[in-house]
């Protein structure tokens, strides 16, 4: 039990105010997740029924500042789950931070593998892979019609700003305020900015769609997971981001995700949402995707350089940058210049 | 100058501590031993870097040369050669960001020269990531 006891019982007090039911903590795990998010798996006895629930709760510091807070991930999470998304059901968000010491919600705890490696390689999830491209494609296309005047906290792009535009601006902002300057970064963004879509129609965006952020059991995608870097922008960022080498996990050859060619996916997703994905912006995106995510390893690892988080695993992402300019520059090259 | 171990073996005496000792230790542990793994792999790029840094800031240096079409002499002084590359490197960004280097020429020669720098740093940070990106290559070709 990661829990004292004096914080056990005020969840459950949380927990009996919102359920009506007396509520027992028999048991919490941390879960593995990402450096950015603490996950509890907790074994809950309501009105003396047993379940498994998963709680996720802020760390101490804001990876970025475009993130949702949790009471408005679980916001969108509701929705998605009122759509019928897979999803795991959002059950309470608690936003008192006299319970636990920062908001945190509850969901119920969906069985399965989210670990990227894994879920490429596992031998057990073989059929899995075999239709996780068609699975996504259809909860992405659902995911992308969900309706953002909603979810009116969403961050949009600024005004004048395309979203690919907004994404190259807050790079710049990084990289300025972390008073870097690395040739490597600085021309993979010039290109994105000359070569960065003309035309853009704005939908809900998911923001982190991809392998490693999903629940996957035998028969595929069990649950879309990480709703915390929802917005609204262009639809074909969530198309291009899971192709992203990073994402592929070790399988490099696969091109989406390391479980399949990019275009299963890209058709699978066409067929679902009825919308022709434009191969350039998707191809686009795939770029800055590496663009972005080689700009954030430097600002992940000057949380622990400035001195305000103590981290190895924070420092170490410094030098996996230059993993996402090689890929960037590489494919740059690729389309043409 | 300093007695031996030197700063390579000092560096690989923790390195084998951690692998040795303490990993298979905080195997109950997963986040610590999660990260323990990290800190580990942390301590072969420190001692990768050691190694390659030297030669591969003589070698962005002489790129920086061939891009402006230019010879100037790195300073012998190594802590001075550095500085004097971050300089060189800010300069070139502002110039890069101000559209400077927009003709496709400049662009592409741009690119080739910022790719042999990531491929260097990988070579410090990640030989693995390398060795595979450039074996799927080949295999495509």
């Amino acid at each position: 039990m990661i829990l004292d006891t004096e914080t056990a019982e005020k969840l459950c007090a949380f927990l009996t105010d919102e359920t009506g039911y007396a509520v027992i903590l028999e048991n919490a795990v941390p879960l593995a997740g990402g450096a950015s998010r603490e996950m509890l798996l907790l074994d809950l006895r309501i009105d003396g029924f047993p379940g498994k629930y998963v709680l996720r709760c802020d760390p101490p510091t804001q990876m970025n500042e475009r993130a949702l807070t949790r009471a408005q991930e679980f916001a969108v999470m509701q929705g998605a789950y009122e759509a019928g998304i897979r999803i795991a059901k959002p059950c309470w968000s608690c936003e008192d931070t006299s319970v636990l010491g920062s908001p945190f919600f509850i969901m119920d705890y969906v069985e399965g593998m989210s670990i990227g490696r894994k879920v490429v390689s596992a031998p057990e999830l073989a059929q899995a892979r075999a239709v996780l491209p068609q699975q996504m494609a259809e909860e992405l296309a659902k995911i992308h019609t969900l309706p953002m005047d909603n979810f009116d906290f969403l961050p949009t792009p600024r005004p004048v700003y395309s979203s690919a535009r907004d994404a190259i601006a807050m790079c710049y902002e990084v990289l300025d305020a972390l008073k870097v300057s690395n040739p490597a970064l600085e021309v993979a963004l010039r290109w994105a900015d000359r070569h960065a879509p003309a035309v853009e129609s704005w939908t809900f965006v998911h923001g982190d769609f991809r392998i490693g952020n999903l629940i996957v059991n035998g028969e595929g995608l069990a649950a879309v997971a990480d709703w915390e870097f929802c917005h609204v922008g262009d639809p074909d960022e969530d198309l291009g981001y899971p192709c992203m080498r990073d994402w592929r996990f070790g399988v490099g050859h696969l091109r989406f995700g390391g479980i399949s060619d990019r275009e299963a996916f890209l058709t699978a997703y066409e067929g679902a949402s009825g919308r022709a994905a434009n191969r350039q912006s998707v191809e686009f995106w795939e770029i800055l995707g590496n663009i972005r995510w080689g700009v954030i390893c430097l600002s992940q690892a000057n949380r622990h350089l400035s001195g305000r988080e103590s981290g190895v695993e924070l420092a170490s992402l410094g030098r996996r940058s230059a993993e996402m300019q090689l890929e960037a520059l590489r494919l740059i090259q690729q389309f043409g210049g | 100058m300093y007695d031996r171990p030197d700063v390579s073996e000092l560096i690989d005496a923790v390195r084998q501590h951690l692998e040795r000792q303490v990993i298979p230790a905080i195997k109950g542990d997963a986040k610590l031993y999660f990260q323990t793994l990290v800190a580990a792999n942390v301590l072969k790029i420190a001692l990768r870097d050691l190694a390659l840094s030297g030669d591969h800031l003589q070698s962005a240096w002489e790129r920086l040369n061939d891009l402006h079409g230019e010879i100037i002499l790195i300073p012998a002084n190594q802590q001075e050669a550095v500085m004097e590359m971050q300089a060189r490197n800010r300069s070139l960004c502002t110039t890069v960001r101000a559209g400077e280097w927009d003709a496709p020429d400049h662009m592409n020669a741009l690119i080739v020269m910022a790719l042999a720098n990531t491929v260097d740093a990988l070579a410090a940070a990640n030989p693995k990531f390398l060795t595979a990106i450039q074996e799927e290559l080949q295999q495509r070709s």
